[in-house]
């Protein structure tokens, strides 16, 4: 067994673990819980220090024949996308978890669901199999449904079956089009670098059915608009590592799916229906953050700052440039750093008051200084001021999609979203910390420690990443250029 | 080969049947454990009966009104193993308790043995006499709890319903007799029927032939028995008529409309399309409404079968072995369902979704068993129903259905909706009732091996893609040679 195998299973027998232990040893099942994230952390740390970063090429690879009858292999390999994916995960799960200290209803459950969502999350972003990578798709549904429907809000069931029901419904149109694929070559295969090689050439009207369907599933995750509805729903409902989780890694399956398969795999529908993206991406930013702007509940409201967010990613990629697409991997790592400190913090002042609502606050800052230092600075990277992490990425995508002569109107449209984002953030800021304390909340007490550790790690990673986004770039960059480079091959 | 030898598997099913329903007037009715443990004695026996399939040609015998061929196999393998897991899943269900329970089991193998003998019905009058041999046990065991009015509503139902099918399979192989001058399947092949001045008879004949198989497996629009049977039977017979006669009749089909009859002509494609479409999606969407457990099982075996029939409509040798998994996953995850229902119904006194509430606190081994079987239905990896939907879709993608699997698959979400509701009275609502769950051993012996299956098949899909499609060969009928006219002789039944 390989150590992407390795990191991969290792939550899920960590949660198998978990179930052998006897309910009331609540303890125990946390410990165990934090070991096994924290092990993949270091074991995905470690592919970091050891991966190549001079190649494109794809590194610890595994390969073993799984299903002879339809040529497929269990088949797992990273490259410098699937590496930023595979430590992102590992980071945010670790943080979950430890946020997740609180939870005391039905904990052993509780831990073995999130440790098997994380086996699948991990399973999609280094799986090179199609069919490998569909199963790991679903696996993310069946727990996800549970965490939401069991430890979620008021409307937890009508969430988490939302969310079910909308990403499989993409999904069985994602998997109609990878059978479409594997009818396609010659011998049939799902295997992702045999494809690489056969499936670019195929006619035009073949490619642009396919990536439909392609898309269709990954649409749904981004969320793209029209698709976005479920999320703001499942992020409210969710409990606050859940909605870490959703918004930290969940996402960014959909704008890997399509940077990873939908891109270099049909290149020629690529190049006709980028326009199209970048449309939607626009839609994504101006009216993700407009909703932004109208909630009063602060968990909603960082719910369609995500669509926002992933929009602006979203308009990276459609760039199908080497800058839109540095831009945009750095916005969904950035993303999930910023969105997710975002969501802890909000679980945390949500614990103590048991109210989300902006309104119910005031002047929190003299009462909470640590809280609002931190939240605050969450919310400028978040709204992208220079300095932090969030800024970096954003302007990458919009310098690379502003390169593109085509998009120029999409890009300025786009821009405004920005002046949004910074007003949502700066009104909530001011009716929450600032204005005259609200006596009701005379007994708030600041953040813990566990919260500390659990939020601290990701605003350093915010201030790190917005001096120094090289330190993310670089192993990413010979990747993303050799992604941006098949797009451009002339087919024959 | 002696045909007595192809025939041993149905003769001592039949041998055992008998031996029961004389247990019951002589031990006068509380024989409950002496009944089980000889019902699967004979399953057992019958077991190590059963010849592997003769895959290189298929073996004619009993007058070429029998053929021995990986479908019969297969099927014999399917009954057998359905039938046992139903015993095992009778002993344990207490609306059973106090009736003659040998009878029962008689009745339960009896239906077995048609089950095996339509499997290998080579004859239009076999075929009807085997359909028969499943239905009159059947209807028995639908009304088995006589002071229930429900049973009898359904058994009634199921009854009539089944005549009134057996009437029109009858007028419709009359039909064909008098076109052909044959019953056999082989006459099927020779072309006969295709000729200008028979053609619109035959498609009469096979309209009613047709329609009369949409009743027995019910398909939409021949469906509306199966809610009302399921509901009323016994729990365990439920499992039964949801598993074992739907897939045969699904294979009857397979020989007749596949094997048999060149499928691209008179046009029975196009009616098995436009019924596997109206089957997936009628059946989900009523699905949606039920508020039964049972009922809600019933009307996701309906769906099941318009799944299946894709696989028919792909044809060939990957369409078949496609059916051949899906029927293989279907009993597996099915028949676990059942199980949980009748081992929850038991406790509660209920069938109704209400009734299941909470129970991921109060029984969750169970709970996570139901779950498991649950998703496996829905189709959704890991699990074997994924790996069987995905053959199906496969095979019918292969074939140009393209719409149809798009229709299949956008049905699979949907049923996604009424399994769900299972889970969410289960793990998101509070318990609704203190009563204990128990399981005896026949119980935990079905559910760790359904569960088994369901799991290490949807992760190793490998070993069952090689049975199937070893089995699957397109079994070549016409290669034997067939008296064309049925002769009634008192030659020996003798054969190869």
């Amino acid at each position: 067994m390989g150590v992407l195998s390795f990191i991969t299973f290792l939550p899920l027998i960590g949660g198998i673990i978990i179930l052998l232990i006897p309910k009331q040893k609540v303890q125990v099942v946390r410990a165990v819980a934090a070991a096994s994230s924290a092990a993949a952390l270091v074991a995905s740390l470690w592919l970091w220090a050891n991966f190549n970063s001079t190649t494109p090429d794809f590194q610890f690879a595994e390969k073993l024949n799984w299903i002879p009858a339809f040529n497929i292999h269990y088949f797992m390999a990273i490259d410098g996308l699937s590496l930023s994916m595979v430590v992102l995960t590992t980071l945010l799960t670790l943080l979950s978890v430890i946020a997740s200290f609180g939870i005391e209803e039905r904990v052993k459950e509780y831990f073995f669901f999130f440790l098997m969502l994380e086996t699948a999350m991990l399973g999609v972003f280094v799986a090179l199999d199609m069919f490998l990578f569909y199963v790991f798709w679903e696996l993310t549904l069946v727990p996800m449904y549970f965490l939401i429907g069991i430890w979620g809000g008021p409307q937890k069931e009508y969430a988490a079956i939302k969310f079910f029901l909308f990403t499989l419904f993409g999904s069985v149109f994602m998997l109609i089009a990878l059978l479409a694929l594997y009818f396609n070559t010659t011998p049939h295969t799902f295997d992702y670098l045999e494809l690489l090689k056969q499936t670019p050439t195929l006619a035009r009207g073949l490619q642009l059915w396919i990536f439909l369907g392609l898309y269709l599933g990954f649409a749904v995750k981004i969320p793209a608009f029209p698709f976005h509805t479920w999320l703001p729903l499942a992020h409210v409902e969710a409990p606050t590592a859940v909605s870490v989780i959703l918004a930290g890694v969940l996402l960014k399956m959909g704008l890997y799916g399509l940077m990873r398969f939908s891109f270099p795999l049909l290149p020629i529908a690529t190049q006709r229906l980028a326009f199209g993206l970048a449309v939607i991406a626009a839609i994504n930013i101006v009216y993700g953050a407009f909703c932004s702007l109208a909630q009063t509940d602060i968990k909603r409201m960082i719910a369609y700052s995500s669509v926002n967010h992933m929009g602006y990613a979203l308009l990276g990629i459609a760039s199908l440039n080497v800058i839109g697409f540095n831009g945009a991997v750095l916005q969904m790592i950035n993303h999930g750093i910023i969105t997710g400190a975002l969501f802890l913090l909000v679980g945390v002042i949500y614990d103590r008051a048991h109210t989300r609502d902006v309104n119910a606050f005031g002047g929190l800052g003299s009462k909470l200084p640590v809280y609002t230092g931190i939240m605050t600075l969450a919310c400028f990277a978040s709204l992208g001021l220079p300095l932090l992490s969030g800024f970096v990425s954003e302007f990458l995508c919009f310098l690379g999609s502003f390169q593109v002569a085509a998009y120029r109107y999409v890009t300025l449209i786009s821009l405004l979203g920005i002046l949004i984002t910074a007003a949502f953030f700066l009104v909530m800021i001011k009716k929450v910390f600032l204005g005259a304390f609200n006596t009701k909340w005379e007994k708030l007490t600041d953040m813990n420690a566990r919260e500390l550790i659990a939020t601290v790690p990701l605003c350093v990673l915010m201030i790190l990443f917005g001096i120094m986004p090289s330190l993310l770039l670089s192993p990413l960059s010979t990747t993303l250029s050799h992604l941006v480079d098949i797009l451009k091959l002339p087919q024959p | 080969m002696n045909s007595f030898f192809l025939l041993a598997p149905a003769l001592s099913l039949s041998a055992f049947a008998f031996v029961l329903f004389g247990m019951d007037t002589l031990k006068g009715g509380g024989s409950r454990n002496g009944g089980f443990w000889l019902t699967l004695a004979g399953l057992v026996v019958t077991a190590a009966l059963v010849r592997p399939a003769g895959l290189a040609s298929p073996i004619l015998f009993g007058r070429g009104m029998l053929v021995a061929d990986g479908l019969s196999f297969f099927l014999t393998c399917i009954t057998l193993s359905t039938t046992f897991f139903v015993v095992l899943l009778s002993e344990q269900d207490n609306t059973l308790g106090g009736q003659p329970l040998a009878v029962y089991y008689g009745l339960l193998l009896l239906a077995a043995v048609g089950l095996i003998l339509v499997a290998s019905a080579n004859d239009f009058l076999m075929i009807f006499l085997s359909i028969e041999l499943v239905g009159v046990p059947g209807f028995i065991l639908t009304g088995y709890l006589r002071h229930i009015e429900k049973s009898s509503e359904g058994a009634i139902k199921f009854f009539l319903l089944g005549a009134f099918s057996s009437a029109m399979l009858a007028y419709g192989i009359s039909i064909f007799y008098g076109l052909t001058g044959s019953t056999s399947l082989a006459s099927l092949q020779s072309g006969a029927l295709l000729q200008p001045d028979k053609a619109p008879l035959a498609l009469v004949a096979i309209f009613f032939i047709l329609v009369s198989f949409g009743f027995k497996i019910a398909l939409v629009p021949f469906h509306m028995w199966v809610p009302d049977a399921f509901e009323g039977a016994p729990t365990p017979v439920a499992a039964f008529l949801s598993v074992a006669p739907k897939v045969a009749g699904i294979a009857i089909a397979l020989r007749v409309f596949n094997f048999s009859l060149p499928s691209a002509q008179l046009g029975a494609v196009n009616v098995l399309v436009i019924l596997a479409a109206l089957t997936m999606t009628v059946a989900n969407l009523i699905g949606l409404q039920q508020t039964n457990v049972v009922r809600l099982l019933a009307y996701s075996s309906i769906a099941h079968m318009g799944y299946m029939l894709l696989g028919l409509i792909a044809g060939g040798a990957t369409g078949i072995a496609s059916v051949y998994f899906y029927g293989g996953a279907y009993l597996f995850m099915n028949l676990g369902a059942f199980a949980v229902v009748i081992c929850l119904a038991n406790a509660l006194h209920s069938n109704d979704l209400s009734a299941f509430a909470g129970l991921g606190k109060k029984a969750p081994l169970l709970s996570a068993l139901f779950v498991l079987f649950l998703v496996s239905l829905a189709g959704v990896p890991p699990t074997v129903g994924f790996v069987a939907k995905f053959y199906i879709f496969w095979a019918a993608f292969s074939a140009g259905w393209t719409w149809l699997v798009v229709l299949a698959a956008v049905n699979s979400v949907i049923s996604v909706g009424y399994y769900f509701k299972i889970l969410r009275a289960m793990y998101f609502q509070p318990p609704a009732s203190e009563a204990p769950v128990a399981m005896n051993l026949p119980m935990r012996l079905t559910l760790a091996v359904t569960s088994f299956v369901t799991l290490f098949v949807g992760l190793f899909p490998q070993v069952g893609f090689a049975k199937a499609v070893r089995l699957a060969p397109r079994p070549a009928v016409e290669q034997t040679v067939q008296p064309p006219v049925m002769v009634v002789s008192s030659a020996p039944l003798v054969h190869q």
